[in-house]
């Protein structure tokens, strides 16, 4: 028996996602015409209503559903510091961690020339006329500790050496709640250069 | 490390041998075309998954036959190790005690040995990266920072690589800037590794030929006479080539442009060497290694001769194979005849056609 179309269609659809394959699609399409149908229309709905409706902030190119993004529009956020990340998912991250009090701003990737992505790609002109429009006292750089990641990070660091009183850079090194014996040696070395003098916060 | 037996199941011209081997010298002999170098490459093959002499896995079953398998079982400090390779096609698959390799460079950190041969030699004397290949493979197996270093290096080459074909000028400095950062640790290691080979190589040099002239290794730092081993020089003289690299469309400067050759009291290999002397010097330099590496794993890497008497004059070999024996490496030296001399110390393995016997 032929696969109908429709579905032939679906299954192609599905296997364009990340981390999906050809068998998982394949199960994922069955089993969204095995289930209820209220249930199939309710994704179909929800990816269209989610597509439709949100967009980049136009200030720090994160997602949201309004022309500014919620942290953007927080006046109670420290808007003098920017933590740059490379991608819409670490704003995320970073905020269930609850650690930063400051705004973002998203490059959408990083310097890789393999991959065609050079700095005219990215929303780099954008983080300048942020800027040069209000200065800030410190750009926090967090993109990934990869090749890439640092690559963007140097960049950045010449680029606003002059414009920006204090970059700092992420630290690398040790998972908290980490075992020594599951770091790899990359990381373990990154860890001792990374080393710093032992504090207490109470002083005896 | 010694390996204790060997079965080959069509490879090349074995169809099913079985042999268990001395766990110092084997003497392989035979007339030309039985499997000598075979066997050898079967050896190599467990030690490094790919062969010498091909970069088809293909080229290793025997001509019959689609799949053959090499099966050994060796100890290296204490531990037995049982390792069987399966060649089908172009595809290998490895099994260390019973487990799947999934990775090639993870599995060879565990073992090593050390080839002579006559194509291997040629090699290393034409070509700059096989020299370079040679250090390198060493040094990953002995220095793991040193393998993410080079890892890293290659990748920001490549990167930049493209932004010197797009003729981005302005895109070049961050590639640059990461670059000089990484140079110096790259040069420093195999510096040390070089004058660590040269305090055993003059004494070595002397005990195969009984000459006194001072056989040294030399490392050409393509950076050295350019600028200071610094990131900040390194960058600041990066910075004066982009013209120039631009329009070649690739990195003209680095470690991957370094060399090595050797010298005989100053007088350079390729130039003046004889024939003779490069083997002899060659075969110094692979003894050198052997002693580096012992001290550095810890445990003695396997010997593979290949060919080495017709290499060689009479008095050399000989001082070769008592070198050998003091070192106390399992050692596997082929020739065509009988070495009857030697064969007191060690064991004498007859190939002919396919299949062997032991003498």
């Amino acid at each position: 028996m032929n696969i109908p179309a429709s579905l032939v269609q679906l299954i192609d659809e599905l296997a364009k996602l990340p981390g999906i394959g050809k068998k998982t699609a394949k199960r994922l399409a069955f089993s969204l015409l095995l289930r209820q149908e209220q249930d199939a229309l309710d994704l179909a709905e929800s990816i269209v209503r989610a597509r439709k409706t949100i967009r980049n902030c136009i200030c720090c190119f994160g997602f949201s559903d309004l022309e500014i993004c919620d942290i953007c529009a927080d006046p109670r956020r420290d808007h003098e510091v920017i933590c740059v990340v490379e991608d819409p998912r670490n704003i995320f991250t970073i905020e269930n961690s609850h650690v930063f009090t400051g705004v973002y701003h998203v490059l959408q990737g990083a310097i890789s020339p393999l991959q065609g992505i050079t700095p005219d790609t990215l929303k780099i002109a954008e983080l300048q006329n942020r800027i040069e429009q209000s200065p800030i006292q410190e750009l926090v750089i967090s993109t990934n500790p990869t090749l890439e990641g640092e690559a963007t990070a140097h960049y950045l660091m010449d680029l606003f050496k002059d414009s920006v009183p204090v970059i700092t850079r992420i630290a690398r090194g040790m998972p908290a709640g980490g075992d020594l014996e599951f770091a790899d040696s990359n990381t373990l070395a990154r860890a001792f250069e990374g080393r710093s003098p032992f504090k207490t916060e109470i002083d005896v | 490390m010694v390996i204790h037996s060997l079965n080959l199941v069509d490879f090349r011209n074995y169809k099913n041998i079985d042999v268990e081997f001395n766990s110092g010298i084997n003497f392989i002999y035979g007339l030309n075309g039985q499997g000598k170098t075979n066997l050898i490459e079967s050896l190599y093959l467990i030690t490094h998954l790919k062969s010498f002499r091909t970069s088809k896995i293909g080229d290793l079953n025997s001509f019959s036959k689609k799949g053959s398998t090499v099966q050994t079982g060796l100890s290296k400090q204490n531990v037995r190790h049982d390792i069987r390779i399966t060649l089908h096609e172009n595809q290998k698959k490895v099994l260390h005690n019973r487990k799947i390799v999934n990775y090639s460079s993870e599995y060879i950190k565990n073992f090593l040995s050390l080839l002579f041969s006559p194509d291997q030699l040629v090699a290393f004397k034409e070509f700059p990266l096989e020299r370079r290949n040679f250090i390198d493979r060493i040094l990953f197996l002995t220095d793991e920072k040193y393998f993410q270093k080079i890892k890293e290096f290659n990748r920001i080459k490549k990167q930049k690589n493209v932004v010197l074909r797009g003729g981005h000028r302005k895109d070049l400095f961050v590639w640059n800037k990461l670059l000089a950062a990484i140079i110096p640790d790259i040069v420093k290691v195999r510096e040390e590794i070089v004058e660590k080979i040269n305090t055993l190589l003059p004494d070595i040099f002397t005990a195969l030929t009984g000459r006194k002239d001072c056989l040294q290794f030399s490392y050409g730092n393509d950076l050295k006479n350019k600028t200071e081993p610094l990131p900040e020089s390194i960058l600041a003289f990066l910075l004066t080539k982009v013209d120039k690299e631009i329009g070649n469309g690739h990195c003209l400067f680095g470690p991957h442009k370094d060399n090595y050759w050797m010298t005989l009291d100053g007088r350079k290999d390729r130039q003046t060497f004889s024939q003779g002397e490069y083997r002899i010097a060659y075969l110094s330099l692979q003894l050198a290694m052997n002693k580096v590496v012992t001290t550095v794993l810890g445990f003695k890497p396997i010997l593979l001769l290949d060919d080495i008497f017709s290499e060689l004059d009479e008095k050399v070999s000989e001082k070769t194979v008592s070198h050998i024996v003091e070192r106390e490496n399992q050692v596997f030296v082929t020739s065509t005849g009988i070495p009857e001399k030697f064969l007191d110390v060690g064991t004498g393995i007859c190939v002919s056609n396919g299949s062997l016997s032991i003498m």
